[in-house]
Order: C-alpha cells, then structure tokens, then sequence
C-alpha cells in the first residue's frame, strides 16, 4: 500500500511532499556522486556539483524536520483532547448506572408496599355477614367505612366482653374467700372434734357410745375426713356441719364453673393459675413450733456454750503495783554491809572511839549511798534477836604487834576476815579526831569494796537508765569517780559472764585428735576440784555436771592449723585463731542438756606430733570462751601420749576451769579470798535478779495493757502475788543487810516473774485480731444462721401483721 | 410358708456370701479394718483388739489411749478365740448380728408403720415391698458386707437402735428403751432418739390400747426405763473396769470431745485440723448443737410419721455425727426401702445416686494418692468426704421433701398429682 493511501490528513500532505523532494535530491546527490557516471569531466567540477547539491539536501532536511515537530505537537493536542472526551463518557456512563439501581430500589419499594399485609385485615373480626346481618346501614358504605365500622364494633364489644370477666373474677375471689372461710370453720370443726375424742372419750368408750342411742353421737375423725375429701355427706345429726360441707361442696362446683367460663372468640387471657390452697392455722403452728425448736436449741444451748468457750479469762493483775516495781519506786536496792570489828586487846571506850572515828572516815570516803559499810564491835549484838541478824561481810580483827611503824592488813583466804596488825602506840588517844590508824583500816575497807561496789552500780545505773528514780544521788554518779580502767575491766567482765540461771549444767569434754587418752578419772577429778566450788555456789544456783570424752576429734577444716615456732620448740596457735579452735558442726557440744544454759569446759589433748600446743606470744594453755565455757590444752608432760589421765594429772586443767567457772559465772576478780568473793558475788546476784524481776514485772503489766484480748490464766495472777510478795521481802532483807536471804527470795521473784511472763496459752492469741474472728465465725455460721434468722423475721412479721388486724377488727 | 422360703433363701445367701468372701479373699477383713471409711477410731476393730489383749492381761483397758469403745465389749469378744488366728468366729458373730439386723427390719417392714400411723396413713401405701425384700437391700447392700468384714463395732449400735424401732412398731415399748439404751451406752449420739422413738412408742401404745395413757405420764415413764437402762449398763462397766472416771473419760469424753482427727468420711476432721485451737471449744459445741438441733424440730413438723423422723436422724447423724462411717450409712440405706411409697415423688435420686457413687469410688482412690502415693493432699479426701455428705444430705432432703409433700397431698386431697414448686 503507498504511503499516499495511508496518510490522508492535509496537515501531513507537505510534509509527504518534502519528503518525496528530499528523496529526489538525495537520488541527485548520489547521482553526482557516482563514479561510474562520468557527467562530469574531472573531479573538481563532481565536487563542485556535489556541494551545491548538499547543500540543497541540507535545506530540504531542515525544512522536513521542522514539519516533523509540527506533527508531533500536534499528535499531542489530539491525544489530550481524546483523553478529555472520554472522561466526559465515563461519567455520564456512572450516572446512567446509578439511575439504574435508583429505579430498581423503587420498583421494589413499590413492589413491598404493594404486598404489605396490614394488621387490620387479620384482625379476628366478626365475619363480613354476620357484621351486615346486625347493621344493615351499612351495606351501602364503601369498604374503608365499612372496616372502620366493624373496628370500632368490635372494640364495644369486647370492653363489654372484659367488664363481664372482671366481673365473674371477682365473683370467683369471693366465692374462693368463703370457700376457705368454710374450710376453716370444717378444719376447726376437726379440731374440736379431735379435742373431744382425745378429752372426754377414748377409742373403745367412743364407740360403746356411738351405739348407745339417746346421745348425739359426733362423726369420728376419720369419717370426717372422708367427708371432706369426698364430698360425700355422712349421716349426722349436726345440721350445721351438714350445711357447712354442703355449702363447701357448692362452692367447689361454682368455682369451677368460674373457671370454664366461655373465653368467646378471642384470646382474651389466659386464665390465672389456681392459688394453693390456703395453709391450715394448725400447719401455721406447726411452722411456729419447728422454728421454735430450733431456736430454743440456739438460746439455750448455743449462746450459753459461745459464752462459755469464747470468753476470755483475764485475772486482775495489780497493775499499778507491778509498774511501781519497774519504775524501782518500792524499792531502792540498798546495801549495808556490816563489818564487825574485834578488838581483843582493846579497853572497850577506846575500842569505841577508833571505831566511831574510822565509821566517820569512811563515811567521808564513800561517794555511794546505796552501798555503805557499817562497823560494829563484835560483842555488841547481845540485844539483837537471833533471826534479826544481819550478814557479816567482813571481820575485821585488831591484832598489836610491837616492832611495826605502819599499821599492816592480810586478807585471810579461807574465811572472810581481815587481820590488822599494828603496833600499841598507835591506839588514838580519846581526843584525836582523826587517828590514822582509823583512815587505814577506812582506805583498806574502802579498798577491799571498790570492785563491788563499782559492779553494783553499774548494774543499778543499767537498770535505771531509762526510768527517772527518786534516788537521791543517781548510781552514774558513782560510776564516774570510779576509775576507767577498772570501769573497763568490769564491764568485759559482765560481758564474758552468763547470763544469770537458776540451774547452770557444767559438761566436761575431753577430746583428742587421736585415739589416747580415751579414759580419765573425771568423777574423781570433779570431786576433788569442782565440787566444792559448786558447794559454794549453791545458794546462788544449781548445777548438774555432764561429762564426754571424744576420740578422733579433728579441728575444722576451715580453722588455721597450728604452726611451729622454733623459737620455743613448740606449735603455737594466734590469738586471733582462738575462736575457730573449737570445731562446732562436728564436736558433740549439745547447746543445751536441760533447761538452762550449759557451760562447756573442753580439755584437748594435742597429738603427739603437734606436741607441746600453746597460744602464740603469751604460750598460754587456757582461754574463756565469753559467755560459753573455757578451754584448756594439756600437753603431755613427756612427749609420750597417755591411755589413761590420772587424777593427778587433771589437777591443773581442774583448777583452770574452776578458776574459768568463777569468771564464768560473775564473780569479781578481787580481792582473792574466796568466801569473800562468794559473798560479793550473792550481793550482785541479789541486787540483779531484784532488778530483772521487777522489769520482767513492768513488762508484764504493760503488755496485759496494751493487749485487752489476751487472756490471763489465774496461774498468772499467782505468779505475779508470789512474784510481788518474794520481791518485797527480798528487798526488805536487803535494807537489812540480810544477804543469803535475799537472795532466796529473789531467786523464787525471778523463776515466778518469768514463768508468768513466758505463760504459753498467753502467747497463742496475742495476735489474733478481731477480724480474723469473722472470718473463723463466718463461713460455718453464716450457712447455718441465714435460714433460721429469715425464718424467725418472718414469723415475727406475720406475727406483727395478725396483731394489727386483730385491732383493726 | 412360701415367704418363709424366701427369708430363708435370702438370710442363707447373705450368710454364704460373707463367708465366700473371707474363704476366696483371707486378707479382706484386715484390709477392711484399716480402711478409714470403715473404722473409726470409736469403731475400729483393731483398737478392739488392743483393748481385748490389755483386758485379758488385767491392764485397764483405757491406759493405752488407743481404745475409746464401750468396756461390755470386751467380755463378750474375750469369749471369742483370738481374732488374727481364728478370723472365722468372728466374721460368723459378725454375720449373725447383720442377720439379727436384717430380722428387726422386717419386723419393722411388716409392721407397715412405715406407711401408716395413728393418724396419718400415706397416699401411695399400696406402693412398697415386703419385708424380706428390704431385708434383702440391707444384706446383700456393699456398704454392709464391707462394715460386716470391717468388723466395726458400729453393728452394735446399729442393732440397738433396730431393736428399739422393731419393739416399738410392735408395742414392746419397755424393750424399746431397753434397746435404745444399749445403743446410747455404746456410741452416745441414739440417745437423741428418745423423743422420737417416744412418741412413735405412744402412737402405737394409743392405737392399740383401751385406754390412753398421759403424754406426759408416758414421756416421763419412758424416760426413766431410758436413763435407767444406761444407768444400768455404766454400772456393769464400773464393775469391769474399776476407774469409772477413766472410762468415762476415754469413751464418751472422747466422743464429744473429738481429740482424734484420723480421716473419715465426715467433716469434722478436716474443719477440727484447721480450727485455731481457741475456737476449738466452741466449735465443738456449734458441731453437736447442730447435731441435736435437727431432733426437735423434725418431730415437731412431722409428728405424725415418727418411724419417718428416725430414719431420717439416722441419715443426718451419718452425715454430721463426728465420727461417721459407712456403716451409719448402711444403717440410713437399711431404712430408706421401707418408704418406697415416697420414691415417685422424690426428684433428685439420679443426682444424688451418682454422688454417692462417685464418692465410693473417688474415696479409697483419692486416700491413696493422699497417703501413699504422696502425690495428692489432704484437701483431696476431704474433697470426697464433702461430695459423700452432699449425696447424702440430696438424698435426706429429697425423702424429706418426698414425705411433706405425701402428708400435703393426705391433707389436701383436691391436689392431687398436680405439680408443686418448693419456695
């Protein structure tokens, strides 16, 4: 097909035009070109023609190209105009497309309506005829008139139709009220007939009487039932209750009838369900009863037994009384030592005097009022009574000695006597004021007291630290002149003590790392060294002694091994060591055998290939465990090891423990005489234990404060008198300077305050709260109590309801 | 003599079927002795035992603290050669006693006071079974074989109390007393049946006699032979034991006061675990109250069915009594055939059946995992013994309702068969 044939648009005819003419000036151009054409002569002219007829083709390109542009913008402008018209198109195709549904939508609203099926044309109307039949006026009217006709009859007639019902409705409630009032009468009637065939006749009589003739006889129980239940009139000559049942009978017949009442055409309701039957007065009473019963069971019993176990016990404790001993405001601790004084060589008036002048010295010396000494002569108690007397602390003799300067003391070790010698020349004369054989024996008093005296205040300063005492002068006070190393020294030693216990048990353990020594004479040994030390204490405590030996006992493995120090050919333990020495998690040390603590006092004996064992730097073989026991290491004498320790053997470690047990247990480190520590000892004990039963007290009375729900066993107020009445005896020995006796009744104070105080059922409820009581009465009462309480509100209510129709009849 | 037959054919079956069991299964009476839901500490054979072999040593029988059951025991089983070597005699008295039982039920079945009284007779009367028909659910009932082989001493109880029903539908009401005595002086909680089996003597004794005796005069009479017979009784035990306070104090002390919490199928165990022990004295009060709380006013409503109001304390006493096993259940399960007038009436048996059937199964299983496999707690049994007492307690208020709504229907004939709804 020629291009000519395709390309009709005149816009596009030039640019064929140009074209075709390019075409031929091409050909033109080839033309000249060709060499084999020889138009021309030589190739000067062939250029010549060959420019001219390029630059011909040039123009004919450019022109060409410019009508291309032309046709490309213009192919542009169509294509854009195109795009606009089918937009155009598109649109109107969306609205076409909506009209569509639009019509369709209404052709089917249309289509619903037409087929819409209104209530008034099934409504149960009359039919059509019977309507005209009874209104004939309107025959002639339209159908819409004539169904507005027929509603509007129908609604006349059916309100007539509801006035009927009600009627008959309340007809039938009144015919049922006389019914039940009937049947009440009938059940009374029972009832009395009942109560006279109980009363007056029984069963066999009864009927002996029912064939006697002459007397009306009454239907029995049983007949008169059958009456009821059957309608069936029995032979009786009682018109009354004849005519009762009659009536009853119609009754039953005419609600009936009520009942199947024609319901015309319509559904106008269903009919209400028949009411139950109405209770009985006696089934009423019966209801009564039941709850009764079950109430009386709660009222009677029940409340009586929550009374009874729930009630908490509290004895009166004589609180105040019990604060006032906390407060220390009924006692103030005294101690008045007596010292007696024998002066066998003296004349009585001298003796006197140097006694009055150095009571003087000493009163001027003492900085502590609780604690005060009081010199007497020894033969000057005769008026005393025998029970009245008090503790001698101390003897002191007066012995002449001739070739003395100074006056000299000595401490006897056995006995708790102070022997001063001095020489006759030094006897004060009856003037002097202010002999210094008087301020000797003063500053050596004064001196043998210091330690105790010192230890009694700190205990009575720790004591009252925190309650303001009436106490003239504050035992601080005392504390503050006393010097601070020995305030130091006492105060380690009250710490390494035990704490105060009635019964203390003693165990001794021998333990070794190998098998020997695997026996030692320990009963012997106790005897021998303990014992009597335990004599000695026994009116400060009790003990019981246990005894072990442990063979294979090997130190920690956590514990430092000892060294070997050549310089003293021994192994030495550090002192720092000390306190792994003992291999807790596997020496048998039982905390505690009884109740009360246990001291332990071990004696290890080292292997022989660690032998001679001793604490490094002060090669000590003894060391106190504060608070626990002691410790000795006995090394073997000769190297060799032992089977078997004798008595002799123990001596040493013996008299190391006996030495630790004094410590142990508190008693002062000076002076050495040891009756004399003994008795220094029951002072303090007294004075603690007082002090600790009287807090114990104080604490007690404030916790039954604080806690009203817990209960107080009587055991408790028994406790307390004992505890009370101990006390103030305890500190009336005390004022006078009887000791040992104090010290009894403060022990008994102690056992008791801590017995009442540690009072086991007291503990359990001291932390249960009131709402835990809810929820322990709650989840088991809760189901029980609902259904009783429910029941008695309503009888109460129906109860209330019938005593105010009662008074509106 | 055909019904002779029957009751032959049935109490030699039951007989046979208990020593089949001990013959084919020797280890079965031991197994069942140790069950918790067989024996309880007040029941348990072996504590029996323990207390026979400190009897015959002329130890008092109580210093052990094991034994807690009544001291006229003893002599009788010390008659019996030792249990362990010789079980059979044992399981033959055992047998004979279900027997006994089984006989006092048809007496009471053939009395027909179950239907009918002095001035109630039930709607449904014609619908029931015979005599031997419920001494065959008793016998051959699982719960009673298993309390028969357990040789609990809960039979005892059972008999007196059975007794003291079938002399009282029968007029013999001084052996009645007698009997209740028995029962009380064993495991006190029948004493809480006087006042029904009281007024069940005085109905029978009104219905037959001439001449009507006081209520009061009765009641007081009755009560008398009651006190007298137990007066009795601890008397003979004083005699044997000697301490009176020590026995005392061992069986009924420990009965009222609960002390040991062995697991059972009631509920006091758990709820007495749990207790803070503050409470415990009043809880104990609360759990017997509500035990005793149930007597008076089940009289009251249903006077006029006394047989009924005992069968049903039974059942509550096998609910709520502290030491309940499944022989008081069996003793419940014994009576409940004889008002098969009230089945049709009752709703809830299907729910209350597979309950109590659900227990049975779950319970010895759940035990187990508890105590032996140590993979379950304590909570699990208890979770059973609380679906057992819900069973239980269905059936109780089902029968209960079934017998209010029978004297409803007696009372107010116009309602027959129409449906009713409980408010």
């Amino acid at each position: 097909m020629a291009i000519r044939d395709i390309v009709v648009n005149p816009s596009l005819l030039p640019v064929l035009n140009l074209s075709a003419e390019t075409r031929e000036q091409c050909m033109q151009l080839l033309a000249v070109l060709d060499p084999s054409a020889d138009s021309y002569s030589d190739s000067e002219e062939r250029a010549l023609a060959a420019s001219k007829e390029q630059k011909q083709l040039f123009a004919l390109l450019a022109r060409l190209r410019g009508l291309n542009r032309d046709a490309i913008l213009r192919v542009r402008d169509t294509k854009q105009a195109t795009a606009e018209a089918r937009q155009e198109i598109d649109r109107l195709h969306l609205q076409l497309q909506n009209l569509y549904y639009e019509q369709r939508h209404l052709t089917g609203e249309i289509a619903a309506c037409e087929s819409y099926d209104h209530k008034y044309l099934a409504l149960p109307l009359i039919p059509l005829e019977e309507f005209l039949a009874l209104h004939p006026e309107h025959r002639e009217s339209d159908e819409h008139d004539l169904m507005i006709a027929r509603i509007n009859h129908e609604h006349a007639e059916r309100e007539k139709l509801e006035q009927a019902r009600q009627e008959l409705l309340k007809r039938k409630q009144a015919l049922i009220a006389e019914n039940n009032k009937r049947k009440e009468d009938l059940a009374s009637l029972d009832q009395d007939l009942e109560r006279f065939i109980d009363v007056s006749l029984c069963p066999g009589e009864f009927r002996a009487m029912l064939l006697t003739p002459g007397r009306p006889p009454s239907p029995s129980r049983r007949s008169s039932k059958r009456s009821i239940s059957g309608g069936i009139i029995v032979t009786s000559p009682s018109s009354k209750h004849v005519l009762v049942m009659i009536a009853k009978n119609e009754d039953l017949s005419s609600s009936q009838t009520v009942d199947t009442h024609p319901d015309y055409t319509m559904n106008v309701s269903t009919p209400s369900p028949r009411p139950p039957p109405p209770e009985k007065p006696e089934a009423i009473r019966t209801r009564f009863k039941v709850i009764a019963a079950f109430w009386a069971v709660i009222v009677f019993l029940g409340f009586p037994i929550w009374w009874k176990t729930t009630s908490i016990y509290r004895a009166s404790l004589p609180i105040p009384e019990m604060i006032d001993w906390a407060d220390g405001k009924t006692c103030r601790p005294v101690f008045p030592l007596e010292i007696r004084v024998e002066t066998p060589h003296l004349p009585d008036a001298e003796a006197q005097h140097l006694l009055r002048t150095t009571q003087h010295t000493l009163d001027d010396l003492n900085e502590f009022s609780a604690h005060h000494l009081r010199l007497k002569l020894s033969n000057d108690n005769a008026d005393e009574q025998l029970d009245e007397l008090a503790d001698t602390a101390l003897t002191v003799r007066l012995l002449p000695q001739d070739d003395l300067i100074n006056p000299k003391s000595e401490l006897q070790h056995d006995t708790t006597r102070l022997d001063v010698f001095y020489s006759p020349s030094q006897i004060p004369p009856l003037s002097s004021s202010n002999p210094p054989l008087s301020a000797y024996i003063a500053g050596e008093l004064q001196q043998l007291f210091t330690e105790e005296k010192a230890i009694i205040a700190q205990i009575l300063s720790n004591s009252h630290a925190a309650s303001a005492t009436a106490n003239s002068q504050p035992p601080s006070a005392m504390l503050s002149s006393v010097s601070p190393q020995l305030a130091e020294s006492i105060a380690k030693r009250l710490r390494r003590s035990m704490k105060y216990a009635d019964t203390y048990h003693l165990a001794f353990s021998l333990f070794t790392p190998g098998t020997e020594p695997s026996s030692w004479d320990i009963q012997a040994a106790v005897h021998d060294y303990i014992t009597p030390l335990l004599q000695a204490f026994s009116p400060i405590s009790n003990f019981t002694v246990d005894t072990q030996v442990q063979l294979y006992a090997t130190f920690a493995p956590t514990a430092p091994a000892p060294e070997y120090d050549e310089g003293h050919a021994a192994w030495t333990l550090k002192p720092e060591d000390l306190s792994a020495f003992i291999n807790a998690a596997e020496w048998p040390l039982s905390p505690s055998i009884g109740p009360g603590p246990t001291i332990n006092f071990i004696l290890y004996v080292p292997d022989a290939a660690q032998s001679p064992l001793v604490v490094k730097d002060s090669l000590a073989t003894s060391w106190v465990v504060p608070q626990w026991g002691g410790v000795v290491l006995l090394n073997p004498s000769n190297g060799t090891q032992l089977r078997h320790l004798s008595r002799d053997s123990l001596q040493a470690p013996f008299l190391t423990f006996s030495h630790q047990l004094l410590t142990l247990l508190g008693a002062p480190s000076t002076p050495a005489a040891l009756p004399f520590r003994l008795q220094t000892l029951t002072r303090i004990r007294a004075a603690s234990l007082l002090l600790s039963a009287s807090s114990t007290m104080g604490s007690l009375a404030r916790l039954t404060e604080s806690l009203p729900s817990i209960p107080i066993p009587a055991t408790v107020a028994a406790s307390v008198a004992t505890t009370l009445s101990h006390l103030t005896s305890a500190c009336e020995h005390l004022r006078r300077g009887r000791f040992q006796a104090a010290l009894a009744d403060a022990r008994i104070a102690e056992t008791e305050a801590e017995r009442s105080f540690f009072e086991k059922s007291m503990v359990g409820q001291m932390y249960f709260p009131d709402e835990h009581k809810v929820a322990v009465y709650l989840p088991l009462l809760g189901p029980i109590g609902v259904p009783l309480i429910v029941g008695l509100l309503k009888e109460v209510k129906k109860a209330i309801a019938l005593r105010k129709a009662r008074k509106a009849n | 003599m055909g019904v002779d037959r029957r009751k032959v054919a049935v109490f030699g079956g039951a007989l046979a079927l208990r020593l089949l069991l001990l013959v084919l299964f020797p280890s079965l009476p031991d197994l069942l002795t140790g069950r918790v839901e067989v024996s309880t500490p007040v029941t348990s054979f072996k504590r029996l035992q323990e207390g026979l072999f400190l009897y015959t040593r002329n130890v008092s029988p109580y210093d052990g603290g094991v034994f807690h059951q009544a001291p006229l025991l003893l002599p009788i089983f010390s008659l019996l050669p030792s249990s362990p070597g010789f079980p059979f005699p044992t399981v033959v008295l055992y047998s004979l006693i279900d027997l006994i039982n089984a006989n006092a039920l048809i007496t009471i079945a053939e009395s027909g006071w179950a239907v009918s009284g002095r001035s109630y007779s039930a709607i449904r009367k014609h619908i029931r079974w015979d005599g031997v028909t419920i001494a065959a659910w008793f016998l051959f009932n699982p719960f009673t074989i298993a309390t028969c082989l357990g040789r609990s001493t809960a039979v005892f109880t059972s008999t007196g109390i059975l007794y003291a029903l079938a002399s009282a539908v029968t007029g013999k009401t001084f052996n009645s007393m007698l009997a209740l005595g028995f029962a009380s002086y064993l495991s006190i909680y029948p004493a809480l049946l006087y006042i029904p089996l009281m007024l069940l003597c005085y109905d029978q004794r009104a219905q037959t006699a001439k001449t009507c005796p006081s209520t009061t005069v009765f009641a007081l009479q009755h009560l008398a032979i009651f006190v007298l017979s137990i007066a009795g009784l601890l008397g003979i035990s004083a005699l044997l034991i000697g301490d009176f306070q020590a026995f005392v104090s061992a069986t009924y002390g420990f009965q009222l006061l609960v002390p040991d919490l062995t697991p059972n199928v009631g509920l006091w165990w758990y709820f007495f675990i749990e207790i803070f022990d503050s409470f415990r004295e009043f809880f104990l009060g609360v759990f017997w109250l509500h035990l005793a709380s149930y007597m008076g006013g089940l009289s009251i409503r249903l006077r006029r069915q006394p047989l009924f109001v005992l069968s049903s304390l039974l059942g509550i006493f096998a609910v709520f009594k502290p030491y309940p096993s499944i022989s008081d259940a069996s003793l419940y399960f014994a009576l409940l055939p004889l008002y098969r007038h009230l089945f049709p009436l009752m709703r809830y048996t299907f729910f209350a059946v597979s309950a109590l059937l659900y227990a049975t199964l779950l319970g010895p299983a759940f035990y187990h995992l508890w105590i032996y496999a140590g993979s379950g707690n304590a909570n699990f049994f208890y979770a059973i013994t609380l679906v057992w007492s819900l069973g239980l307690s269905i059936l109780l208020a089902d029968t209960i309702f079934a017998a209010l709504r029978d004297e409803w229907e007696y009372d107010n004939p116009e309602v027959r068969g129409k449906d009713v709804k409980q408010v």
